[in-house]
């Protein structure tokens, strides 16, 4: 199973957004390759758009933290809930198991906000 | 803000596009209409050659050169655009909003000018046309709309709503030298999102100015602006 722990879940612009990715499994497999994604995407009456923004590959092991982090850039847009428009950021981690299995992924979002706002 | 009134500014929204044509200068940033001068000669030319020509053409012919004749004339009276080239013609420059600090801030103070300018050419010194009409007036909206774009069917729809409203000034424009200003406040209110601008979703700012220059020209038009977070 693949967890994603973040360290805060509202950031503003030019904030750096942390956390941890953790790994944890019955097999006898000594690491995992995944990958961690940090974007945002739009949901509503429109259609969708889609930014990745950070993108890594990282090699977890059992039950051992791997940090990340990411500064969000300054002219990120801001977390949205419009009538017809929500801007969500989203931070995923995703590893691909064997052949036949699916794939395992942890997704957490989180909350862009005007750096006027009180985190 | 009626329901008529309502459409009309969803359809100027629907209608504006980006890129916002914003200029730096002495003054500021200047954003300003995009502003063809227009030939309408070709309409004028229309009316005088029916109105020679209607007086030897057989009356079958009659109705259709009537036609022509008013023709122009209808069109000035109820097509906004013909309107638009008949102030280009007497002489108006585009209308100008000009800030002192560009993009807006979200939660920032910014005073902004609105300014409309006459220039010397045949027209206006035909018309005798050296200042704008007393009582002439401005109404200032600053409106936050969603704009997004999606397919039903086979068409393209496009869809807006209106997020946040507020007059933010109507009152009568100073007289200068050849030209009318306002000056008012904007402020961004804190609550509210910066602009987004991606393909098929927009969030936008929109400044809608209505301008009335009585028994000349009566405009309205719709400046996008662009909001960021401070």
């Amino acid at each position: 199973m693949i967890r994603l722990q973040l360290k805060q879940t509202h950031v503003s612009p030019g904030q750096i957004v942390r956390g941890d990715c953790y790994w944890q499994t019955n097999s006898d497999k000594d690491f995992q390759p995944a990958t961690l994604k940090i974007g945002w995407r739009t949901e509503g009456r429109g259609d969708t758009e889609k930014m990745e923004l950070f993108s890594q590959q990282i090699r977890l092991a059992s039950l051992v933290p791997v940090p990340f982090e990411y500064e969000i850039p300054l002219s990120a847009p801001l977390s949205y809930d419009g009538e017809l428009i929500r801007i969500i950021w989203e931070v995923m981690v995703g590893a691909k198991q064997g052949f036949f299995s699916e794939k395992e992924q942890d997704k957490v979002i989180i909350r862009v906000v005007s750096r006027l706002a009180k985190l | 803000m009626s329901q008529l009134q309502k459409i009309e500014l969803r359809n100027r929204v629907i209608a504006s596009f980006p890129p916002l044509e914003i200029q730096r200068g002495l003054e500021g940033y200047i954003l300003r209409k995009k502003w063809k001068i227009p030939n309408i000669t070709g309409l004028f030319a229309l009316s005088i050659l029916s109105t020679v020509v209607i007086s030897w053409l057989p009356i079958p012919f009659l109705f259709l050169v009537v036609f022509c004749s008013v023709y122009p004339v209808v069109k000035i009276t109820l097509d906004e655009s013909a309107r638009y080239k008949m102030g280009a013609i007497l002489g108006f420059l585009p209308p100008e909003l000009i800030f002192f600090r560009y993009p807006l801030k979200v939660g920032e103070n910014e005073r902004i000018t609105f300014r409309r300018r006459l220039k010397q050419n045949f027209w206006t010194n035909l018309f005798k046309l050296n200042k704008f009409p007393i009582n002439s007036r401005v109404k200032i909206n600053l409106v936050c709309v969603e704009r997004v774009s999606y397919t039903k069917g086979t068409t393209r729809v496009t869809d807006v709503a209106v997020v946040y409203e507020n007059m933010i000034y109507s009152g009568n424009l100073l007289s200068g030298d050849r030209e009318v200003i306002a000056h008012f406040d904007l402020e961004i209110p804190l609550s509210y999102s910066s602009s987004f601008e991606g393909k098929y979703n927009q969030i936008r700012w929109v400044l809608d100015v209505e301008e009335s220059y009585p028994s000349l020209l009566e405009q309205k038009h719709t400046y996008l602006t662009f909001v960021v977070d401070p």
